[in-house]
């Protein structure tokens, strides 16, 4: 049996569930049922829409990678990516290439002058062969084809939503119609007030992607002192958890060599305004890998504020070993856990 | 809209703390507590629908348009559903921007991509200044500086969010579709309705985007 998503979230009136007041069937207990299914059917999104600024030749192809953790109750992709034609003649044939999603698409030349028109948004859906919770690499590979050059601006993924939920323990659907007022309260997995608690256990409401830097040509440097990654700062935030946090965990990684052997290494670092972070990923490796994990605090909701905005501005940086050079291919940061 | 949980947080407890003999009926504590913790999760599963700064090395890094009186679209989400509140209305997203260009503005629009445009166009006079509008979905900012800085704005209904755009419950409702997709990895085809939206990024005159966050808030 499946459960339909639904459209809106749940909202719970808590101020009548008190000592000696039974909890109504009708309106809590049914808003509880229609917030957990929320919560277990909305998908997140793995890659806020990231500027990489890459071109892609003519007959060739880029892999974007990024780091994250998915959520295990996702069970399709979305990669949109936008691109232009930076050929006057001939359109362009792309190919979009992620997971057990491919697609081709056409995209007209265009001059070169002024003003760009707008970029073609492409997408590519990767319906997921098995589930994946576990930390790990994500990416979306961009072949252009002997039309012309592209130019990649925008690359983003997003978990679909579920448009139903089986009533099952990989996807927690609670049977709605089991919670309405004169039914009875049911020990039975997915109904009832046992499904409510059993959806609330399941459910990873991580707002997952935080920011990411994917390049498609390194950036390098072999100074020992720091250079920018990017020519503004990054606005940041995280969730907020706990009572009277002003900040949130989150995990970051590079993906990043020494372009040779020996020395002290190089180095990704990661500075922030207002939560003060200063954190540094050693690079050593010889071959393009992603660093080890690190976790770092930066600022969380303030739900003082309307917007809930608390923003941390985030400058990433890179630097050799004042001899030899650390290439940069790409910064993930994403939350991990809102347990 | 502000927390909608008691404590503006979730609460972490042991079972043993709210559930403490087998043969005791569940108590109003561990009820609220449910409660207050599925609308907290609810009210932080907003999503970031953008986040880039202009990297640095060679070649053109940023998002930009130049003399033009019409607004141009620089950059966009692909679609995606809308969190949508209780009552109808849509989460707001929530808007900080670099930009530069002293003859140049910007605007954020949240809806369906090929509406934008023309929800944009009645919004500039003949020497392509943005004029008014009357919906929040769209937040339009004064002129860029000589360098890349965070430039501010307001959205264009009554609400006048500084920060934000959002989506009235009418509206949101007239953006719902049906969508197709999976039941289960691997399984039979379904459909349900989304609010399906973009969130895309325009600018007139002179302008060029270094960086946006762009995030989904109750």
């Amino acid at each position: 049996m499946t459960v339909p998503m639904t459209l809106t979230r749940g909202q719970v009136s808590v101020v009548g569930i008190a000592p000696g007041r039974p909890v109504a069937a009708g309106s809590q207990w049914s808003d509880m049922a229609k917030s957990a299914n929320w919560l277990v059917g909305k998908g997140s999104c793995l890659v806020p829409l990231t500027n990489p600024a890459a071109t892609v030749p003519k007959s060739g192809s880029a892999t974007f990678r990024f780091r994250v953790r998915p959520r295990a109750l996702a069970i399709a992709r979305q990669w949109s990516v936008l691109v232009r034609c930076l050929d006057p003649d001939e359109a362009a044939s792309v190919t979009l290439t992620a997971g057990t999603g491919s697609a081709t698409y056409a995209v007209p030349g265009i001059p070169t002058t002024s003003p760009l028109p707008a970029p073609d948004a492409l997408v590519v859906v990767d319906n997921l062969a098995s589930r994946v919770s576990t930390e790990g690499e994500i990416s979306v590979t961009v072949a252009a084809g002997a039309g012309g050059d592209v130019v990649v601006t925008g690359i983003e993924c997003i978990e679909l939503d579920r448009v139903v939920m089986p009533s099952d323990s990989t996807s927690y659907g609670t049977q709605t119609e089991t919670i309405r007022p004169r039914e009875p309260i049911l020990h039975l997995a997915n109904s009832s007030v046992r499904g409510v608690y059993d959806a609330l256990a399941a459910s990873d409401a991580r707002r997952i992607g935080i920011w990411h830097l994917p390049l498609a040509t390194a950036i390098t440097n072999n100074s020992a002192t720091y250079a920018g990654l990017t020519l503004v700062p990054v606005a940041i935030q995280a969730p907020k958890l706990n009572v009277g946090a002003s900040t949130g965990q989150v995990k970051w990684a590079a993906y990043a060599r020494m372009a040779t052997s020996g020395g002290s290494g190089g180095a990704v670092r990661l500075t922030t305004s207002t939560s003060g972070v200063s954190d540094v990923a050693p690079v050593t490796a010889t071959s393009f890998a992603w660093t080890t994990t690190r976790t770092i605090a930066i600022s969380c909701d303030d739900f003082g504020v309307p917007s809930l905005l608390k923003q941390d501005l985030l400058t990433a940086e890179l630097a050799g070993d004042g001899t030899r050079t650390c290439e940069v291919l790409g910064v993930s940061m994403w939350v991990d856990s809102v347990a | 809209m502000a927390g909608t949980s008691e404590y503006t947080a979730r609460i972490r407890v042991e079972p043993v703390e709210v559930f403490n003999d087998n043969e005791a009926p569940v108590g109003s504590q561990a009820t609220r507590l449910v409660a207050n913790n599925l609308n907290h999760y609810s009210d932080i599963f907003g999503q970031v629908r953008m986040c880039w700064g202009a990297r640095a090395g060679a070649g053109t890094a940023y998002w930009s348009t130049a003399a033009t009186t019409e607004w141009a679209l620089l950059g966009t989400t692909g679609a995606f559903p809308l969190a949508i509140n209780s009552d109808g209305s849509s989460y707001r997203i929530r808007i900080t921007l670099y930009a530069q260009g002293l003859t140049g503005f910007f605007a954020v629009v949240l809806a369906p991509l090929d509406r934008a445009r023309g929800t944009l166009t009645a919004v500039l006079d003949a020497a392509g200044n943005p004029g008014g509008l009357q919906t929040d979905s769209v937040w339009i900012t004064g002129a860029g500086g000589a360098s890349p800085a965070l430039i501010s704005g307001a959205s264009q209904g009554p609400e006048a969010y500084s920060d934000m755009v959002g989506l009235t419950a009418e509206e949101a409702g007239s953006f719902v579709v049906p969508v197709a997709g999976l039941d289960d990895i691997g399984g039979n085809e379904a459909a349900g309705p989304q609010c399906l939206v973009t969130v895309s990024v325009w600018g007139t005159g002179t302008a060029a985007v270094y960086g946006a966050t762009l995030t989904e808030v109750p």
